[in-house]
């Protein structure tokens, strides 16, 4: 390392972490001059590391940066093309375990990300599956996705199922988003039927809980209930008996969809 | 473009191949660019000869197949092998000697249903890469086997050249529309239909899968006039088997559809999660498809068996009155075992 003059050197190629706060270190590539850190710095005096293969200088670069967010990945994953580095001996893809034509894809595809989309991706920690699904749609669905995640805090799962939910109707999603939008109900009549009762017999069964746990693929309802005394348990006989006629319904429900 | 790696390029296959198509001959293992058009023939050493998988839970007829050919020039948006296989290009076995002694060694014992349709379509590259005439021959000096060739092609030419004794082929059936929109470049319905015709007048038996079945607002419309449509130009003494089952699929490749450029009607069924993890129709919805195909099928046609492939026993139960039991209970319905 030595200390060193530099006017000539690209500033702009690993400028990708806003917050650093490290000295202004340079390293050259085929000759080329590369500022790695200290982007707040002025001036053209630099802490130079020498000649670097492009892998070992991207390496070097990531090592200066705390946090790897997905942005910064994918601000990464443009240096490597630039560049024309490996991604295999690029230390941080193996760390967050991207591997795969398609993971590379979707990093390449994610830099066109509107900005708020790729914050949300940051801050929720969205598994690229789910990045690589919006990357493959068109313009309109991800602005759609964008948009709706400006008025609404999804969980992580809460925004996989509405991507999903927005791909599945890729074809009547409006060009412009709109708050009032509703997805189609796929559920068939037979479905919402034992749906409805379903729900009203969990509701009937008040305290105690009444579930099915395969969708219905078997008639099989599970009952629990927890008892602290014998009038907990006088309780827990008197809802059993009061329901066994709507118990009587639901299953000749289910009978008349064959589903018993 | 066809390419032969080195260690196969003097088995039959590849020769075969040479005499008709240009080819080019690759180092084994060389890098071809991965697109469906392209097809290398190299020695494989897989097992070939496999039971089609299956879990318990739901009802499977102890079928096995043959993986001859990995990789499929058609693009059925629900193509299992979009999640399967980790190329699109289309690798064949030119070690087609290993191909014939796994099968001849499979049937030993045993009388099986053997079929090349589960990794591939099993004709649409037949003009091209003519396994059936090294197939065909092959089975019908064997005597404990039928050999199924399962297509959405109409590649039938080799065939009608050949001894139609152990060998049936069969045809994956749906609506001309769901053909047109989920099934890009297989034949189209008139066309299956017509090669059916052709083989089965020249003495083959024909089988037909209404698989996967596809759910859409004028369901019974579409289903109905297929099923007229086919027993009106098929005579029912030559079909074999007919199988029946609806669209089901692991999470996964509902992704995959997903990621399609076209939208698809299999996104928007009324699916759960199955007991073994799978994505399929809510079962009620299930009984209704197949409980109404089987309906119009049986009002045409009395004789051809039918089953239903990896459904429910209650459904069977339901719809046709008897449970069909394990694998090998199972199968003993097919009629080849009578
Ligand atoms: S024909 Fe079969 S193997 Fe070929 S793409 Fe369609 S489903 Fe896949």
């Amino acid at each position: 390392m030595e200390i060193k003059i530099i006017e000539n050197i690209n500033k702009d190629l690993f400028n990708i972490n806003e917050n650093n706060n490290m000295p202004a270190f340079a390293l050259s590539i085929n000759g080329i001059y590369y500022q790695i850190s200290g982007f707040k710095m002025s001036g053209s005096e630099y802490i130079y590391y020498g000649e670097y293969s492009a892998n070992d200088a991207i390496n070097l670069s990531i090592s200066f940066i705390n946090n790897i967010s997905f942005k910064i990945i994918i601000k990464i994953y443009e240096i490597c093309n630039k560049l024309n580095a490996d991604i295999n001996k690029i230390n941080i893809f193996q760390e967050k375990n991207i591997k795969g034509r398609k993971s590379f894809e979707t990093l390449a595809k994610a830099l066109n990300l509107p900005e708020n989309l790729i914050d949300f991706i940051d801050i929720k920690d969205i598994p690229l599956k789910t990045v690589s699904l919006i990357t493959c749609q068109q313009e309109n669905i991800i602005n759609f996705i964008a948009e709706h995640i400006k008025y609404n805090d999804l969980s992580m799962q809460a925004f996989r199922k509405y991507v999903e939910k927005v791909c599945d109707f890729k074809e009547i999603i409006p060009e412009n988003y709109s708050a009032d939008f509703q997805f189609p109900d796929t559920r068939s009549k037979s479905h919402i039927e034992i749906d409805e009762k379903y729900t009203e017999l969990i509701n009937n069964f008040k305290n105690i809980k009444i579930n099915n746990l395969d969708s219905f693929e078997s008639p099989k309802l599970n009952i629990s209930f927890d008892i602290s005394s014998l009038d907990d348990y006088e309780n827990i006989l008197n809802i059993l008996e009061n329901n066994k006629i709507n118990i009587k319904l639901f299953y000749e429900l289910l009978e008349k969809y064959g589903l018993k | 473009m066809i390419y032969i790696e080195k260690s196969a390029q003097h088995t039959y296959l590849a020769e075969l191949t040479a005499k008709e198509h240009n080819v080019e001959v690759i180092d084994d293992g060389f890098e071809i660019e991965d697109k469906k058009s392209n097809i290398v023939i190299s020695n494989h050493t897989d097992n070939f000869v496999h039971r089609c998988p299956a879990t318990n839970i739901y009802r499977c007829c102890n079928y096995h197949v043959v993986d001859i050919m990995q990789g499929c020039p058609f693009d059925c948006a629900y193509c299992i092998l979009q999640l399967y296989l980790p190329h699109k290009h289309i690798r064949v076995a030119g070690n087609t000697d290993n191909v014939l002694a796994d099968i001849k060694a499979a049937v030993k014992d045993q009388k099986r249903r053997i079929g090349s349709g589960e990794l591939s379509d099993s004709l649409a590259m037949d003009k091209t890469i003519p396994l059936s005439k090294i197939i065909v021959p092959f089975v019908n000096n064997l005597d404990n086997i039928l050999f199924e060739f399962k297509t959405k092609s109409d590649v039938i030419d080799n065939l009608l050249n050949l001894n139609p004794k152990n060998v049936m082929v069969s045809w994956s059936l749906n609506p001309a529309s769901i053909i047109e929109q989920e099934e890009p470049y297989t034949a189209t319905l008139e066309r299956r239909l017509k090669a059916a015709e052709t083989i089965s007048s020249y003495g083959y038996n024909v089988g037909f899968h209404f698989d996967p079945l596809i759910m859409t607002e004028d369901f019974e419309k579409l289903y109905g006039d297929l099923i007229e449509n086919l027993t009106s130009r098929i005579k029912e003494e030559s079909v074999e088997y007919i199988s029946i089952s609806t669209f089901r699929c692991p999470s996964e490749l509902m992704n995959i559809i997903r990621q399609r450029k076209s939208p698809s009607i299999l996104t928007k069924g009324d699916f759960i999660k199955g007991i073994d993890g799978k994505t399929r129709y809510f079962k009620a919805e299930r009984i209704r498809m197949i409980g109404f195909v089987t309906e119009k099928l049986k009002k045409q046609w009395k004789k051809p068996f039918i089953y239903y492939c990896m459904e429910h026993s209650s459904i069977w139960e339901k719809i046709l009155n008897y449970d069909p039991g394990e694998r090998e209970e199972f199968e003993t319905y097919f009629p080849c075992y009578k």
